[in-house]
């Protein structure tokens, strides 16, 4: 009886252990399907769903004519499950005679060790439908969609240029990404241990969503006819660069922006960094003469000159512990305030400059915009260098009122000018005219004026200076048009050296400009890096009066004078 | 006469009866225990819905579900047989049933081999597993051994033939190779001979000399290769996640994401797509813990509880030693492939290839374990003299 309490005892210790045991196995599994579930939820989900992407279409670039700049449409992209091929050799044949290749590469790729060749990416319709009406195993396709810009090169920096999976990599391409893109559907696969896609799993997680069209301000005309016009003069004049802004200095609607050397959006590869700066608004440079039309401005705004004061301009002018010379060497000069600023003194100017002083010259430098981001929907806009008025040294507010020791971008001019064009108002200048959906046309409204920043009797005065300009015995008579009329600036600045000690052998030639002066709609900007001769004058002058004599003329701008036939035909001369 | 006069004297209060209806004229009903025999049907229904669910992804859907229900007709009809007769008979022909069960594991050897072990002989309804019958037929040896034994206390040398008994068919399937099994086998004899009086002192020496042959077969390479991965894959199953530890994790995965809830019935992604391999045999709680959720493995843990707790009613409150040592003997064997079974798909025991009893496709195991339902039922409705 006793051993048999003794068995009972150990039945019982082993209840103990089974119990123990079942609880265990309980709490791991509470750990497993409960505390740790998203963990091994996740393992699951990747283990088994593999995602297939829906290209979605890119929207569409418009010029502000509904002309197309940049096209995104489909193309098939085949490839080959080599294993699953039989007949490599005449396989190969029969795609190499297709695809226009060599049946030996071809062949090559389809004996790949391997479960995946692209044959051909982003082949076209017609020849990918050939291929696949010969219906061969082991072949597949894929959707895919590529970029074209139908007018090449002409405004390649604007554009900028997408990557392979189409998404915007420079330019307005990667500026608008958000409402160009679209986004991709999602077709979720599951799979098994093998990797095989089991039939009837197909989930549409998100529907593909087509990016949209949009309408830019730009000109197809106008900016092809500067693009090649700047090539053009880049080769005549030997430069190394050059960029021209055409904008409608009423609205800031950028016509045309054009950077030469240019490149092909479609050859990605051929791309350098260098080239794909769209130099309008990614860099910046001394403006030189150019920059007295704000000095010139700022005076007459503050009532310090008028156009008819007379000055008596000596040679040469010492400020602080630095001498100023003309450009080309003068005697003692008595020059009318207009004078001054048409034959682009620098003595005159200066003086000018000093009587106004450097906080009044400051605050007007503000007013235009210089050294400021102007907005433009550009990607990597830069703000250019303006000293503050507290670093200014004793020079500084004579060199900074000829346009040295300052730095501002091609935009910030043009723009500075439209304000002068327009009657005293600063504009914005942007790039986005309209959104295109299926709804109509949405116009964004980015441009538009903004402040008066100039009395209109000082544009009047202005203007009327800057026709001077083209006027004979101006410097910038080579951008005079026969049948408008024509105020503008010429500019010519030594370049300062990257290192800010001092300045180097090469120049900028600018000429800044706009038309028609009795009632301005146009302004322009063109600048040539180290062109030969140097003289804005000489080089950027004649290229201003190609570019807006066809832009004026292709934007149906009335003539000074004439009639619009014969301002076009000599326009284009 | 002497011969029933006998049987009487070792069966206080046994009346033999002719037939069937005798003998439920005898046996009361309500000492048939109704919840036992529940829990056991019911955890092989929800096995079989697991089995269909796990297989019917195939080009033959309802091959597996078939097969399988076919077993369970013969295995409840074994379960009713397992209670037609006498249980403390069973004593009488231990020997018979060992030596036969020991002979049908030699026979295995010669058949050829399924995935790498002589485990089977073909039948013709199913494939008999020779190991399944053995480990029923150790414990009735062990039952018996304990039972006849002149003194209370264990002799060594009783000790020593119990376990020279156990080893000859631990060492045969050992070689088959099962190594699970094998070890079940040892472990059911642990279990039986404490419970059966052995000092603490064999066991001790016992427990010295196992780990001392562990050792030897380790060291001298006498398990195979998979064996031993297996073992060290479950100590860290990250090792080599592909292959040996593949299971593991894959079954883990499985379990875990099912969550509180599951997946829903035949919605089990893990285990259908072959992620997890034999889920309808070894890992079918693979796909109760994905489809089920913690809410259908919790359940099943339950209806495992019911059943070892009312075989433990059997065991504690049958008044001859016999019927305790058969039902402790049941107990541990279901309870130790329970644990080793569930324990491996979560992760906390190594991968032995133990199927989980009740639940796991196959007919050998089905039949035998519904054999023993039915001896428990047969010790628990047994415990009481015949009309008192």
């Amino acid at each position: 009886m006793k051993k048999t309490q003794v068995k009972d005892k150990r039945l019982l210790g082993m209840v103990i252990i089974l119990v123990l045991g079942l609880i265990l196995v309980s709490a791991k599994l509470m750990s497993i399907q409960i505390l740790k579930a998203d963990y091994y939820k996740e393992k699951a989900s990747n283990q088994r769903e593999r995602v297939l992407k829906i290209t979605q279409n890119r929207g569409t670039l418009f010029d502000r004519e509904g002309e197309v700049l940049a096209i995104s449409e489909d193309v098939r992209t085949v490839y080959a499950t080599p294993y699953l091929i039989e007949e490599k050799a005449k396989t190969a044949n029969t795609i190499a005679e297709i695809l226009g290749e060599d049946p030996v590469d071809v062949l090559e790729k389809l004996e790949e060790d391997s479960g995946f060749v692209y044959l051909a990416r982003k082949l076209d319709n017609e020849r990918a439908d050939k291929i696949e009406k010969l219906n061969i195993e082991g072949v597949g396709f894929l959707d895919e969609s590529k970029r074209y810009y139908p007018a090449g090169e002409m405004a390649s920096q604007v554009l900028g240029i997408v990557d392979v999976d189409n998404q915007g990599q420079a330019g307005i391409e990667i500026f608008y990404e958000d409402i160009l893109g679209g986004s991709p559907g999602e077709i979720v696969l599951e799979r098994d241990a093998v990797g095989n896609p089991i039939p009837g799993s197909e989930v549409m997680r998100k529907q593909a969503e087509d990016g949209i069209d949009l309408q830019l301000t730009i000109d197809k005309d106008v900016q092809a006819h500067v693009q090649e016009t700047m090539n053009n003069a880049v080769e005549t004049y030997h430069a190394k660069a050059g960029t021209a802004i055409v904008i409608d200095c009423n609205t800031g609607d950028i016509i045309a922006m054009a950077t030469s050397p240019s490149f092909d959006p479609e050859d990605r590869e051929a791309i350098s960094p260098e080239t794909m700066r769209n130099r309008a608004v990614t860099d910046i440079y001394e403006p030189g003469s150019v920059l007295k039309i704000i000095t010139a401005s700022a005076a007459l705004e503050e009532g310090v000159v008028t156009p008819g004061t007379v000055m008596s301009v000596p040679p040469q002018i010492q400020v602080a512990d630095q001498v100023f010379k003309e450009a080309t060497p003068q005697g003692t000069r008595q020059l009318s305030f207009a004078q001054i600023i048409s034959q682009s003194s620098n003595v005159g100017t200066i003086q000018t400059a000093l009587n106004l002083g450097k906080e009044r010259h400051a605050k007007y430098l503000k007013k235009f915009g210089v050294g400021q981001l102007t907005g433009i929907d550009f990607p990597g806009e830069v703000q250019g260098l303006v000293p503050d008025i507290a670093d200014y040294s004793g020079t500084s507010v004579a060199t900074i009122s000829i346009g040295q020791g300052i730095s501002i971008t091609p935009v910030q001019l043009v723009c500075a000018v439209c304000v002068i064009a327009n009657g005293g108002r600063t504009v914005q200048p942007h790039l986005l005219e309209a959104k295109v959906t299926d709804g109509g046309i949405e116009n964004m409204e980015l441009g538009g004026m903004g402040e008066q920043v100039l009395r209109d009797e000082t544009c009047v005065q202005m203007t009327a200076i800057m026709e001077q300009v083209t006027a004979p015995g101006g410097t910038g008579t080579r951008a005079a048009l026969p049948y408008y009329r024509v105020a503008g600036k010429t500019g010519t600045a030594a370049k300062p050296l990257t290192n800010g000690a001092g300045y180097s052998k090469g120049y900028m030639a600018t000429f800044v400009g706009f038309a028609p002066a009795e009632n301005p709609q146009l302004a322009a900007v063109v600048i040539l890096d180290e062109p030969s001769p140097i003289w804005g004058g000489h080089t950027s002058a004649p290229v201003f009066k190609e570019i807006m004599g066809y832009s004026l003329q292709h934007m149906d701008v009335p003539p000074s004078w004439g009639t619009p036939d014969a301002a076009g035909g000599d326009a284009s001369e | 006469m002497s011969r029933h006069k006998r049987k009487t004297e070792f069966s206080p209060g046994l009346v033999k009866p002719r037939n069937f209806k005798e003998l439920l004229g005898h046996i009361p009903l309500r000492r048939i225990d109704k919840l036992l025999i529940m829990a056991a049907v019911g955890i092989a229904l929800y096995g079989t819905l697991m089995i269909y669910s796990a297989t019917h992804a195939g080009d033959n859907p309802l091959h597996y579900l078939q097969k399988q229900l076919i077993f369970l007709v013969i295995a409840l009809i074994a379960m009713v047989l397992g209670t037609t007769f006498d249980y403390r008979k069973l004593m009488s022909y231990s020997r018979v049933i060992y030596g036969v069960s020991i002979i049908l594991l030699l026979v295995v050897l010669v058949f050829p081999a399924k995935g790498g072990s002589h485990r089977w002989i073909p039948l013709l309804l199913f494939d008999l597993q020779p190991s399944e019958l053995v480990k029923l037929a150790v414990i009735v040896m062990l039952a018996t051994m304990i039972t006849d034994r002149r003194s209370e206390s264990c002799s060594n040398l009783d000790f020593l033939k119990a376990l020279g008994i156990v080893l000859v068919p631990v060492f045969l399937v050992f070689v088959e190779p099962d190594l699970g099994t094998s070890i079940s086998i040892f472990i059911i004899f642990l279990f039986m001979i404490i419970i059966g009086g052995a000092r603490l002192k064999q066991v001790s020496v016992l427990g010295v000399g196992t780990i001392g042959a562990a050792a030897v077969l380790i060291q001298f390479g006498l398990l195979k290769t998979y064996q031993l991965n297996r073992l060290m894959v479950f100590i860290k199953p990250d090792l080599d996640p592909l292959h040996a530890g593949y299971n593991l994790t894959q079954s883990k995965i499985a379990i875990g994401s099912g969550q509180l809830f599951g997946k829903g019935l035949f919605q089990g992604t893990q285990t259908n797509l072959k992620f997890i391999p034999a889920h309808h045999t070894d890992f079918i709680f693979s796909v109760v813990g994905e489809e089920l959720g913690f809410i259908g493995a919790a359940m099943l843990l339950g209806l495992f509880g019911l059943l070892i707790w009312r075989g433990f009613k059997i065991a504690l409150t049958a008044k001859e030693p016999f019927g305790m040592m058969m039902a402790t003997g049941i107990l541990i064997m279901l309870f130790f492939q329970i644990m080793v079974n569930i324990g491996m798909a979560i992760g906390i025991m190594p991968v032995t290839g133990i199927t989980l009893p009740f639940m796991s496709y196959g007919g050998s195991s089905l039949i035998l374990n519904f054999f023993c339902v039915g001896l428990l039922v047969n010790i628990g409705m047994r415990r009481f003299p015949q009309g008192s």
